[in-house]
């Protein structure tokens, strides 16, 4: 036995994962510039923290000038640190991703309605598919996203509150 | 076949990793497999079915 609707439930699929992994890269973006300002605001405060020490308190000066040096190449070394590249990444595939959600909720009425075959509905959702590899790829290159299990879970969520809103019953 | 032509066995592959001994995942495309989805809200039938 066949089940009629296997192609409908496929897109239904698709259309909640593409869901929560912009969820899920909105949240993983908000963690890395969270990282990026907490570096930042570290080592505003040690650079000139220790600089206002040292007029004041000079006989541990070469405490003061280890913080400073320290904070000098955490400065440098901060570029290099993956979060930066995967802050850059998870924002252009947020932004294509996000749109591509919007585009697959769109379709989903004439998948609902039964305005396509299973041919055209199984076309719709390779082509959002493909479109999503390609956007992960233009942007992730050979870099990797170690998988986030609470920001994955609260991403799933969030979805679920968004389907339930939006396509409950 | 003496000894020293004999075949040698291939080495065993090494047993795949239990879950809990597996590092943080990381798919090909960079984003992680979802798992669960929630039910499908009542659909018509598709066109050519109708």
């Amino acid at each position: 036995m066949t089940d009629s609707n296997q192609y409908q439930r496929r897109y239904w699929k698709e259309l909640f994962e593409l869901r929560v992994h912009v969820n899920y890269l909105e949240k993983y973006m908000e963690q890395s510039e969270f990282i990026d300002k907490f570096i930042n605001f570290f080592l505003a405060v040690t650079s000139n923290g220790s600089i206002c020490s040292w007029v004041i308190w000079k006989e541990y000066n070469y405490i003061w000038a280890g913080i400073i040096a320290a904070s000098q190449l955490i400065n440098v070394l901060k570029q290099f640190l993956p979060y930066r590249t995967r802050l850059k990444a998870t924002s252009g595939i947020m932004r294509e991703l996000d749109e591509l959600s919007i585009f697959a909720e769109k379709e989903w009425f004439y998948v609902a309605e039964g305005k396509l075959k299973n041919e055209e509905i199984n076309e719709l959702q390779f082509e959002i598919r493909s479109k999503k590899t390609k956007s992960v790829q233009k942007h992730l290159g050979i870099n990797t996203l170690p998988t986030k299990g609470k920001l994955l879970k609260k991403a799933k969520e969030t979805a679920k509150t968004y389907i339930n809103n939006f396509y409950g019953e | 076949m003496s000894e020293e032509e004999k075949i040698p066995e291939a080495p065993k592959q090494p047993a795949s990793p239990t879950p809990a001994e597996q590092p943080d995942i990381l798919t090909e495309k960079g984003l992680p497999p979802v798992d669960e989805t929630p039910d499908m809200p009542p659909v018509k039938p598709p066109k050519e079915d109708q």
